[in-house]
């Protein structure tokens, strides 16, 4: 069926964790399709036939991975209007400073300045988790079950299984390792 | 003495949740400056001085919101060189074996979400990993906050008393909820 919308792989994997509460069940997750690197997503937008060469996207990224870092580790967040927010939060080391008397430095009490990001909020654009998955269209893959092996002591993950989630059901959801 | 850059001010603040393992204990939170619009980022890439005019970066960024989610939504990891990269992510819910065999798999009843994530970059030389952005800001002490609230019902009124590390460190009482604004 022709789909209007962009289509998103769904593959399902089985929980294995026992300590789990959904230990057992079956959990969908995107199909990913690798990374686009700047220069593939430069020419992606060069391609729509738009006013903006690959070498002008280039630029401006360029840049604005000059400035985003420089407001964002000043305080600021800095909002990208359609894709979302960039923002500064920390991250405290385990337990935080037992008493203000052993103050000594923001610094020591600190792991590291986390960039966050959180997705579009306003109504045009809105990319939360529940909205975004209305504007694409989902559709099942496989099923996939990784296959581990302990090599030399460690365990190595050494290939995937996988079959189309489809046929699986239809032969009885079959334990694939 | 003189920064080389604009200084990150950090705040702290007692964790006041009597179940927490960590009750009483100080911690670090950022002095949020407040949110730079789209316009506003334009702007500042343009006071640059490069060739990249207001009215440049802000198309170039116009589509990147299309085509950002439009990738991400077919499954791609979009990165932005010194950056990060933004990846989809599906919040699913889980489903039995015997449900399965029953009615079959529907992504559409199961994920309830697709988020798209981000991940600072973590090459070598634009590191933006929290270790490695740590070292790139210029912390400074800020001040040490206290939130009181006054009153209940639809008089309850919020405090945020402030006052700054070192004196808090020195002993000095903390401001009254008279002397501050709610």
């Amino acid at each position: 069926m022709a789909k209007n919308q962009e289509i998103l792989e769904i593959n399902l994997r089985k929980n294995t964790n026992v300590s789990s509460r959904g230990y057992g069940k079956y959990y969908g997750f995107v199909e990913f399709k690798g990374t686009l690197t700047t220069r593939a997503l430069a020419e992606h937008i060069a391609s729509h036939g738009s006013l903006w060469t690959r070498d002008l996207v280039e630029g401006v990224l360029n840049q604005l991975k000059v400035c985003l870092p420089e407001k964002v580790c000043q305080g600021y967040g800095v909002q990208l209007d359609g894709i979302g927010t960039l923002y500064p939060t920390v991250g405290n080391k385990p337990g935080g400073l037992a008493s203000i008397a052993n103050f000594t430095n923001v610094a020591d009490i600190i792991d590291g300045i986390h960039m966050r990001f959180t997705p579009e909020l306003k109504e045009l654009d809105r990319k939360t988790a529940a909205q975004f998955a209305k504007q694409v269209s989902m559709q099942q893959k496989n099923y996939v079950v990784p296959i581990y092996e302990t090599v030399g002591g460690k365990k190595t993950r050494v290939r995937t299984a996988k079959m189309p989630i489809g046929d699986w059901i239809s032969q009885g959801c079959p334990d694939l390792a | 003495m003189g920064l080389k850059k604009t200084p990150l001010r950090i705040n702290i603040r007692q964790n006041q949740n009597v179940s927490s393992r960590s009750y009483g204990h100080w911690f670090a939170e950022v002095d949020n400056l407040g949110w730079l619009s789209t316009k506003a980022m334009c702007n500042h890439i343009a006071e640059h001085g490069r060739i990249w005019t207001e009215d440049i970066v802000r198309g170039v960024l116009s589509q990147l919101a299309e085509c950002i989610p439009e990738l991400v939504g077919q499954g791609y990891g979009v990165k932005l060189d010194g950056l990060g990269t933004f990846l989809p992510f599906a919040h699913s819910e889980g489903v039995t074996k015997e449900k399965l065999l029953s009615d079959g798999y529907n992504p559409v009843l199961y994920v309830k979400g697709v988020a798209i994530r981000f991940i600072p970059d973590g090459t070598e030389a634009d590191n933006l990993t929290s270790k490695a952005f740590k070292q790139y800001c210029s912390l400074e002490a800020g001040d040490a906050i206290k939130t009181v609230s006054v009153g209940e019902g639809d008089e309850k009124q919020t405090y945020h008393l402030k006052m700054p590390i070192e004196e808090l460190v020195a002993g000095k009482p903390w401001p009254t909820v008279e002397e501050e604004e709610p």
